[in-house]
């Protein structure tokens, strides 16, 4: 359950096509926040999956330095969305099953208008 | 695995640029970071870039063409997207709940969007929350039992006072309102996240609330019982043996752990030397008071 974190260096060291000049690029554009312990930055495995992506949206999917923080953006809308839509549906799910049936019924109405 | 070549929708007489192109048309469209619900597109993406991975490598293409080798053998170990950890909640600094504010007044009482819908509206100005910082702290077990104030030195140069309450455990996270980054256009600032990793120490070990350690006795103390010191975080305390005790058995010291108790481990430990004397009384006691220790197994 402890989170292991990793420094600038084994992030750099792990990722295969991360420079430290991109990873501060990534930073500057805050398409990633490391968490900061004391003066130095730590990353966490979910920050090293996130590199990893941002690294092929940049080379393997030609998504430049300008657009990546805009795609980075939505994508994180997305999961946020996601998330939401999730706690919504499970909170609808708890619910007795003629509350359901009547969520379900109404949003049926809404979508024929 | 299926013809590389089918897979990736290219003649065999692709050049290295059309079979380039044509993994990057299919990654576009299957990265499955790019299709956070879709898990159908995780096998797929996996496949193309297998087959990438065998054709853009020459030596390997080549060696396929001739049927030396088959297009077995290119799995690469599994490998947890961003979307695995962004569903599992540890994409939090991530992830944003801002702009919903429109969606429903449903949204807004979920999320608090509300107030900060409405005060831009009012304001008719952009207005954007400071984005929340993040920290981690380290402190020691007997901080987290004890609690206590203590003080980060962010990158700045300016420090910031952390309260530890008494039985914080390790991964919980503190928020400090307001010292996040500024707010923009009058909208407030965002918050420190401070999240608390706890030292290990060797001689104790945590579960949840509790906090264990093992402590030998020696026979004497097992059998006669006997007052004993047991280290807990905060210092030394007396404990009781009681006599007849086991190897194994667990005593309890009330509200040291973190929020919880300390749980002391019996280890019976025997004389480095066994002397003539016991070794006697052993054989006296024995022929008088012999028992099956393993009538059970």
């Amino acid at each position: 359950m402890k989170t292991i974190r990793y420094t600038e260096e084994q992030v750099i060291e792990a990722v295969g096509p991360l420079t430290r000049t991109r990873l501060h690029r990534f930073v500057e554009a805050e398409c990633l926040m490391p968490a900061r312990d004391g003066g130095e930055v730590v990353f966490t495995d979910a920050d090293v999956a996130r590199i990893e992506l941002l690294c092929e949206l940049r080379d393997d999917l030609d998504i430049g330095d300008e657009a990546l923080p805009v795609v980075m953006n939505l994508l994180d809308q997305v999961h946020g969305l996601r998330r939401e839509l999730r706690r919504m549906a499970l909170a609808i799910e708890r619910q007795p099953a003629e509350v359901r049936a009547e969520v379900l019924r109404t949003r049926q109405e809404l979508e024929e208008g | 695995m299926d013809d590389p070549y089918d897979i990736l929708g290219v003649a065999k007489t692709a050049t290295d640029a059309e079979i380039k192109s044509a993994y990057k048309k299919l990654a576009k469209k299957l990265h499955p970071d790019l299709n956070p619900g879709d898990t159908a597109s995780e096998a797929r993406f996996k496949e193309v870039s297998a087959a990438h991975d065998l054709l853009k490598d020459k030596a390997k293409r080549a060696r396929f063409d001739a049927g030396e080798i088959d297009a077995q053998g290119q799995e690469k170990p599994q490998r947890r997207y961003y979307r695995d950890f962004a569903d599992e909640g540890d994409g939090g600094a991530y992830h944003t709940t801002e702009g919903f504010d429109d969606l429903s007044g449903v949204f807004d009482d979920l999320f608090g969007a509300g107030a900060r819908a409405r005060a831009t509206r009012q304001g008719q100005r952009m207005q954007m929350r400071g984005r929340d910082a993040l920290y981690t702290m380290r402190i020691t077990l007997a901080d987290a039992v004890t609690g206590g104030k203590q003080r980060i030195t962010l990158p700045t140069g300016e420090t910031l006072d952390v309260t530890i309450r008494k039985g914080t455990t390790d991964g919980q996270t503190i928020r400090l309102r307001g010292k996040g980054g500024t707010g923009y256009g009058g909208a407030p600032d965002g918050d420190a996240l401070v999240t608390i990793s706890i030292m290990p120490d060797p001689r104790f070990r945590i579960d949840g609330r509790d906090i264990h350690v093992d402590l030998p006795i020696g026979i004497d103390e097992a059998i006669l019982g006997a007052k004993v010191e047991v280290p807990t975080v905060t210092g030394r305390v007396k404990m009781t043996v009681p006599a007849g005790a086991q190897n194994g058995q667990v005593l309890r010291l009330k509200d040291k752990g973190l929020g919880g108790d300390q749980l002391v481990t019996l280890t019976l430990t025997m004389p480095e030397h066994i002397d003539d004397d016991l070794a006697a009384f052993m054989r006296s006691w024995r022929e008088k008071n012999g028992y099956d220790p393993r009538r059970s197994v």
